[in-house]
């Protein structure tokens, strides 16, 4: 199980097989601490990417769609 | 204001808070939904949705089991590969609310804008340093949202192969950034992977 952890950890696991390695992974302590640590490693990935500004009008439309109350 | 304050800034309805928020991360979450996407109007789309399930859900979010950049990077990334999968939201299995990292930032401003452009660099640092199709294989599922079959099927090798680039590719990023302090060591106390998260995705096509 442990070759498929670092599937896992990319969200590149077919269902069946990311169903077996959740439950593995919390039974597993050795495959628990891998997956932890390669799932902390992917969530720095998205780091990686070219810098883009996003249009200006983007942070006016965030802050206006919140002046709607939330959602109960 | 830190990440902590700005957290409950966001739960108590402060608007000015999500704008805080919005300046603080929204210029990398639109970047990484572009490089997804490649279209800037989806890219909107995807961003806003993000943040505005973050404000409506900001008295769930629990600061101290992760940080609210990884939480919004990580909705964006699914939103995302959703949208260009032709997804629903009824398909997700997603860790919303329930980020793993521990980071949560310097407080001063200046500081935390060196800081995260520091970190981005020695994260593009140590992809660069990957080989070719070990950076592909990684580039393809997180970026792509392909599983490791399609990937092997795309790139005409091995599911094995395609098991041990992901795996040897993580590694060397895992031994990089933790070397340079950019992520933590876990350790068995640990919200971490125990708090039932998963990481498999729903393949609906």
């Amino acid at each position: 199980m442990e070759e498929l952890v670092a599937v896992w950890a990319l969200s590149a696991a077919e269902v069946d097989d990311g169903a077996l390695m959740r439950s593995h992974i919390q039974a597993c302590p050795s495959c628990h601490e891998l997956a932890d640590r390669l799932d902390r490693t992917v969530k720095a990935i998205p780091l990686a990417v070219d810098d883009v500004a996003p249009p200006p009008r983007l942070r006016g439309r965030i802050v206006a769609a919140a002046t709607l109350p939330r959602p109960r | 204001m830190s990440d902590t304050d700005l957290a409950a800034e966001l739960a108590a309805g402060n608007q000015d808070a999500l704008a805080e928020l919005y300046d603080r991360y929204g210029r990398l979450a639109y970047a990484v939904a572009l490089r997804i996407l490649g279209d800037s109007g989806r890219a909107e789309d995807v961003v806003q949705d993000a943040f505005l399930k973050l404000w409506n859900n900001a008295n769930q979010f629990d600061i101290d089991r992760g940080s609210m950049r990884t939480w919004l990077i990580t909705a964006v990334r699914n939103r995302s590969i959703d949208t260009m999968r032709g997804r629903g939201a009824h398909e997700r299995q997603e860790r919303e609310l329930k980020p793993e990292l521990q980071a949560t930032g310097p407080t001063s401003d200046p500081w935390r804008e060196v800081s995260l452009s520091l970190e981005r660099a020695a994260v593009r640092e140590a992809m660069d340093s990957l080989p070719l199709e070990q950076r592909q294989a990684v580039e393809l599922a997180y970026f792509g949202g392909f599983s490791h079959r399609e990937i092997a099927d795309m790139t005409a090798v091995p599911l094995s192969t395609v098991k041990g680039r992901m795996r040897i590719a993580l590694e060397k990023l895992s031994s990089y950034l933790t070397g340079r302090g950019l992520i933590d060591v876990p350790t068995r106390t640990d919200g971490g992977i125990g708090s039932g998260l998963g990481a498999e995705r729903s393949r609906g096509r």
